[in-house]
């Protein structure tokens, strides 16, 4: 249990059902928002929380109020599943990290899918030719929205070693489909696809679905950062245009070189 | 034949025996032996070529192709080459048969009889040396490109050959003018050029 004394709904955005008292001090949580017990299996005592409604004790085991929205978005960011294709040495390394020393199953995303269609992220691992190019777009093209990509390595960031003397190889793979999170490296380690990984958790949490949707009770503020099917369409739209729109997530470089620069 | 023995010089490490220098004997000036190579190597006219692999193949026991290759010398020289790497292992020995064509200055392809139904392992390597070298070879069974797109324009490893600026709308961003990214070729000091 988290210390008494701090509201959990501050830290968290949640609210616990058991707070009585954050209920009804923010509107904007409330509204919305929803119950959560982080540790539904230890109740406090009923001495504890003496304001606490017996029944709201009773279903706060079992019962979770939130938005469909945000339940959504959490189940989607933890269970995206790749598409199942590798361009070059980087695939080794993606193919590591799918292995049981790095192991990508603990965050959920073990799922590599032989199809497009049945995948709604695509790692780019490895150099990408003219020749795939073309073929990497189309699919891109038959990926359901909505749709993700990682760009893995220098090659599919921005031509890498080819980026002058490569007639063959595309400059960057986002002159090619718009690109969610880069991942530096070459090959990048699977640390750093990791980090790609949960990068682009976080920024598939941000998104709302049903609250773009015509028609739906609610519509929220879409406040920076956060994306839904409509801004993100436009967005794919003129990606190639107008770069400065979302900048997409990069890993903290200096964060691993301090990382790998240190002695144990 | 004594008198034509004697014009022959092959070279000191090669012992009559040998591939190479049957082939020169039997060619005459249509057939020369290179020095100072590791293996035995000939450079060999292009019209006697079909009929000399089939000799190869048949009457020597070279029963295995092992590499073809393409060199472009330049538009200087005015020479490409094809390398064929051959082995015979009744013979235990190795043969390379260079066969230098003329390089028109036209844009056109330079052509050569195809060995690939001699050696069905030389179809893949004349369609590659097609590809990037840019060597016609006539009657060859399946004759396209084999790496590259079939609508590439140019032949990537001739000295000449200029990069693509964008590909089906892909643009190689730090080569196109105008682009942020945009690298303007340096001034080559050599005059010889041509070696990136």
């Amino acid at each position: 249990m988290a210390d008494a004394k701090t509201p959990r709904h501050v830290e968290t955005g949640f609210i616990d059902v058991r707070d009585v008292k954050a209920i009804g001090q923010s509107p904007a949580t409330d509204a919305a928002r929803l119950v959560v017990d982080r540790d539904p299996y230890t109740l406090p005592p009923a001495e504890a929380t003496p304001g606490m409604p017996s029944l709201v004790r009773k279903l706060s085991d079992s019962v979770l109020i939130t938005s469909v929205d945000k339940i959504l978005s959490w189940g989607r960011a933890r269970s995206l599943w790749p598409m199942g294709f590798g361009l070059a040495c980087c695939a080794i390394e993606m193919m590591a990290t799918l292995a049981t020393r790095f192991d990508i199953a603990r965050h959920g995303y073990e799922a590599m899918r032989p199809t497009p269609r049945q995948a709604d992220l695509m790692i780019i691992s490895g150099t990408v030719t003219y020749k795939m190019g073309l073929r990497i777009k189309r699919l891109y093209e038959q990926m359901p929205e909505p749709r993700y990509v990682i760009s893995m390595g220098s090659c599919a960031n921005c031509g890498g070693p080819y980026w002058k003397h490569g007639y063959h190889v595309v400059k960057g793979v986002d002159k090619v489909v718009p690109v969610d999170v880069y991942a530096p490296g070459c090959p990048p380690r699977p640390e750093t696809l990791i980090e790609a990984f949960l990068l682009l958790k976080k920024k598939v949490e941000q998104e709302r679905i049903l609250g773009h949707k015509i028609g739906s009770l609610w519509t929220p503020e879409v406040t920076e950062g956060e994306e839904g099917p409509e801004t993100r369409r436009a967005r794919e739209q003129t990606w190639h245009e107008d770069a400065g729109f979302n900048q997409p997530m990069r890993p903290n470089v200096d964060e691993f070189a301090t990382l790998a620069n240190k002695e144990d | 034949m004594s008198e034509k023995e004697q014009e022959v010089q092959p070279a000191p490490w090669v012992s009559e025996e040998t591939a190479a220098h049957l082939l020169v004997q039997r060619l005459g000036d249509k057939c020369t032996l290179e020095e100072e190579r590791l293996d035995p190597t000939v450079t060999l006219d292009a019209a006697v070529w079909l009929e000399t692999a089939r000799y190869l193949k048949e009457e020597l026991n070279f029963e295995t192709c092992h590499l073809v290759s393409g060199i472009d010398r330049g538009p200087a020289e005015g020479r490409i080459e094809v390398l064929y790497s051959l082995f015979s292992r009744n013979r235990a020995e190795w043969l390379h048969v260079r066969i230098p064509l003329d390089r028109p200055e036209d844009g056109s392809l330079p052509e050569l009889d195809s060995a690939a139904m001699i050696w069905r392992a030389a179809d893949w390597h004349e369609r590659e040396t097609y590809d990037l070298v840019g060597v016609n070879f006539k009657g060859h069974p399946d004759f396209r490109r084999i790496l590259l797109p079939a609508d590439w324009e140019g032949h990537p490893l001739r000295k000449d050959y200029e990069y693509p600026l964008e590909y089906h709308g892909i643009p190689d961003v730090y080569r196109m003018p105008g682009s942020q990214l945009y690298q303007p070729p340096k001034e080559e000091a050599s005059p010889e050029g041509g070696e990136e």
